[in-house]
């Protein structure tokens, strides 16, 4: 049963995409008005198994796996500019195929893939996060992919992953903003087999995924048609496989830190959507040699303190946490960068950015960290 | 919309037999008692032999349908959700019982489904997640499970479950079930895997129950057991007509067909609830008394085999009876510090346990029985012994060869296989290949590989007494060996 878990990491993004093509409004369910159901064969063969014993392969890897179902790149970033300044950035990609065969019709609009792109960008001295947002279909050139080489595109946004290099190269372009980054490794990739969050041994989850949850940035930011040189550090994971948007009775809340010291901190807490029955915390210490520890229920304390109403829904978000790993005596608060960072209000999801401080015995700790919340009920007030 | 996670085979095993399973128990009253001394008078027993008990008559045929029919456990998973998580086939099915009947029979072996009042039908534990075996790629029924992974957090894979569940009463079933399994988790989870910990987790559910009303709380209403299981091996139940007294202290005196169904405890709520189940679990326990156990099913050599009965009838005898032609078996508890195996199960079930003990005689389930703990080990009928590697009560040592010759007992040890796949049988040392290790499991540098280390110098898990053969030449170990195989 734990292999829905590890597909739940990644399944925030993909509930926005879903959600989003089957809103009333949305463009895909507008038109002759079949359903999304009826678009998408759920029980659809044709797509690559899964296999367990998996490691993956640079450049190759970072782009897309079409022959998979469903893919997701998260990338958070925070940035510094020359006068010290922070800018906090995510950029979430997402790719939906409907059906595993390519579309054969003579349409030019045919197409068997669908993209979205979110992005949400943090500036110094704004009170508000500043969002944008791509959806296109895999036809026309408004979307696409390519293996060599290695890119995945929406528009003039696109992710890509140049040959001469290990690191990626991130383009995101619109009227008020722009964002032209490179990002290098500064730790090994680590694979769900290597986080072992909830228990999780060998064996295969059911979709694939890597996280790099510490890269080194540098380029440019354009905003209003300004330009500032930033560099600052990232975090990327990317997961593809048969990844569902169904959490059912359950809700996942996710927890990204980048420590000071060179340590990240990945941990995920499963609780009940109803609000019964205590929530599962499972985290992964990653140390700054990439090395992996990992943490069970009973060795995590994980605790909101403090509550945020959203005005613009009345949903009510847990957004300052105590994180304690008791085994190495770490203690972390975790405090929300903006209240108002969520990302997606018909979905009750909070996406942010915070900022950590903490001590481990006697030392001092700082850092900063992502944070999401989701699978709130949907109906009145959320009950955490 | 329907959900697209794939439930993975390897995994989902694991935890269909890891969780599921384990929550039809049987359990002997070990714990850590630090309440109060109860007023409620308290049995204990002298060591030597244990005195007969009448049993309730019941009907052997009946009882082996309801066995592999009938819901022992009454909350679990919704069958829906279940299905949504296999798709349409169950793994594992090329292993089943015969005579399953209507849903069970598309269902694994160690689940049995049961429609709960609400009218949802449930994917529920049975007992064969323990009680039932593969040997050589056979499935056996009252072979212990030695196998069975209680490391894996339950918690996760019960809850984690609820991805799978649509709203409404399906989610009202999960969350009872789930609610349970959460009361007790942190009381079933072991460092090793193949132990076992019924005994623990049923101490922990009877916290959770008023004795006489059988009602759940939530919270504990007497001081639950420790959290750290104490390890126990599973034994086969073709001894069940022998035996003249339950587990491994033998403590459960008078009617065994209550304590065989205390796993019902998990999600049965009132005495009358209690009172239905008895009705049918008669007939279960009459089948269980009528078990054979499995003929050895390789070559046996008759000369030595004959050289180790002789063998046998001088040394061994005393304690475990006889066998062939005219069966004796002189159901006694041996002392501590006679027999020299790990004391720590009877010790605490002798004086940590008052409380659970209190609880059993003010309960449904005691009504016909007098728990009653010494200070020793039963000497086990030996029907089968081949089969159940491996030996003592806390599985420390792998096989009867080592179990004969304490010299060669390892220290560090964990089956010799790869993953989960089923170690070969060793025919020489009579027990499942495994390797000796150097270090125990505060060299193992990964979780995984800590898990499968027996450790016997962790607390419980002693690998020391039963010396008796030592004092054997190899030869007569050889024939010894050779006439257990005939048992």
């Amino acid at each position: 049963m734990k292999p829905w878990i590890v597909s739940s990491l990644s399944v925030t993004l993909f509930v926005l995409l879903w959600v989003t093509l089957t809103r009333e409004s949305g463009e895909w369910v507008k038109a002759p008005n079949p359903s999304l159901e009826t678009l998408i064969d759920l029980d659809a063969d044709g797509f690559s198994p899964v296999v367990g014993a998996w490691e993956p392969r640079f450049p190759a890897d970072h782009g897309a796996h079409p022959t998979f179902r469903s893919e997701l790149w998260n990338l958070f970033g925070w940035l510094l500019d020359r006068q010290g300044r922070s800018y906090v950035f995510q950029v979430n990609l997402t790719r939906l195929a409907l059906r595993a065969e390519a579309a054969e019709r003579a349409s030019a609009w045919a197409t068997n893939q669908l993209f979205r792109g979110h992005l949400a960008l943090i500036l110094p001295g704004v009170a508000s996060v500043l969002a944008e947002e791509r959806l296109n279909r895999g036809a026309l050139g408004l979307a696409g992919l390519s293996s060599e080489p290695v890119r995945i595109w929406l528009e003039d946004w696109s992710l890509s992953a140049p040959v001469d290099s290990d690191g990626l190269l991130l383009e995101i372009a619109s009227d008020r903003t722009g964002l032209s980054l490179t990002l290098n490794p500064i730790k090994p990739s680590a694979t769900s087999n290597d986080l072992e969050l909830f228990g999780q041994g060998p064996g295969s989850p059911g979709f694939h995924l890597y996280l790099i949850p510490r890269l080194a940035v540098q380029g440019d930011l354009r905003l209003d048609g300004t330009q500032v040189q930033v560099q600052g550090t990232a975090w990327l994971d990317h997961a593809w496989g048969a990844i569902s948007g169904a959490p059912g009775q359950l809700a996942l809340s996710r927890f990204a830190v980048q420590l000071d010291d060179g340590r990240d901190l990945m941990c995920l807490e499963l609780r009940r959507r109803d609000g019964s029955g205590r929530p599962i915390p499972s985290c992964a210490l990653i140390g700054s040699d990439g090395r992996v520890q990992a943490f069970g229920r009973r060795e995590i304390r994980l605790e909101p303190v403090d509550e945020w109403r959203s005005p613009a829904t009345g949903a009510r978000y847990p957004l300052s946490w105590r994180l304690a790993l008791q085994p190495v005596g770490l203690e972390l608060s975790l405090e929300p960068l903006l209240e108002d960072q969520e990302l997606d209000p018909a979905l009750r999801l909070w996406s942010g950015a915070v900022e950590v401080k903490g001590r481990e015995g006697e030392a001092q700790l700082s850092g900063r960290g992502w944070v999401e919340l989701t699978g709130l009920t949907r109906s009145g007030a959320n009950e955490l | 919309m329907r959900l697209t996670i794939p439930f993975r085979l390897g995994s989902g095993r694991r935890v269909l037999a890891g969780v599921l399973a384990t929550l039809a128990i049987q359990t002997s009253m070990v714990g850590c008692d630090r309440a109060p001394t109860e007023t409620l008078a308290i049995t204990k027993s002298e060591v030597g032999r244990v005195p007969a008990s009448a049993q309730r008559p019941g009907d052997p045929q009946q009882g082996y349908d309801a066995l592999i029919n009938r819901a022992i456990v009454t909350c679990g998973l919704p069958y829906d959700a279940y299905r949504r998580r296999t798709g349409p086939q169950s793994p594992n099915l090329d292993l089943q019982f015969p005579g399953r009947t209507g849903r069970n029979a598309e269902l694994p072996y160690m689940l049995t489904a049961h429609v709960a009042e609400s009218g949802i039908e449930l994917v529920t534990s049975n007992c064969l997640g323990c009680h039932a075996a593969t040997f050589d790629g056979e499935l056996i029924m009252g072979l212990g499970n030695e196998f069975l992974d209680l490391t894996v957090d339950p918690l996760i894979a019960v809850e984690g479950a609820g991805a799978f569940v649509a709203e409404g009463p399906e989610a009202t079933e999960w969350r009872r079930w789930a609610d349970r399994i959460r009361a007790i988790s942190d009381y079933m989870m072991t460092d090793t895997i193949g132990v076992n910990s019924a005994n623990n987790l049923t101490l922990a559910l009877m916290a959770h129950r008023d004795p006489e009303t059988l009602a759940w709380s939530d919270e504990p209403l007497i001081e639950p057991p420790p959290e750290k299981p104490l390890p126990v091996s599973v034994p086969p139940w073709w001894n069940v007509g022998k035996k003249r007294a339950m587990f491994y202290n033998a403590e459960g005196r008078g009617d065994q067909v209550r304590y065989m169904m205390l796993a019902s405890t998990v999600c049965t709520d009132s005495v009358d609830e209690a009172a239905a189940i008895d009705a049918w679990f008669v007939h279960v326990r009459a089948y269980l008394a009528s078990l054979e156990p499995p003929s050895y099913p390789y070559p046996i050599d008759p000369d030595l085999a004959n050289e180790g009965y002789r063998v046998f009838q001088a040394n061994c005898k005393k304690c475990h009876g006889t066998y062939g032609e005219d069966p004796f078996y002189p159901n006694k508890l041996v002392a501590l510090d006679k027999v020299k195996t790990d004391p720590l199960l009877a010790r605490k079930g002798f004086k940590e346990a008052d409380r659970f003990l209190h609880w059993f005689q003010r309960s449904f389930y005691g009504e016909l029985s007098q728990a009653a703990p010494a200070l020793g080990y039963i000497a086990p009928p030996l029907d089968g012994v081949w089969a159940t590697a491996p030996y003592l009560h806390n599985g420390s040592i792998p096989t009867i060869a080592a179990l004969l010759q304490s010299e060669s007992r390892p220290t560090y040890w964990e089956f010799d296989r790869e993953g989960d796949a089923r170690p070969a049988y060793d025919r020489n040392q009579l027990g499942w290949a495994y390797r000796v290790l150097p270090h125990g499991k505060a060299g193992a540098t990964s979780r995984n590989e800590r898990y499968r280390i027996y450790d016997t110098t962790s607390s419980g898990y002693g690998n020391q007494g039963h010396t008796f053969g030592d004092d054997l030449r190899t030869d007569e170990r050889l024939a010894l060996i050779e006439y257990l195989k005939t048992l």
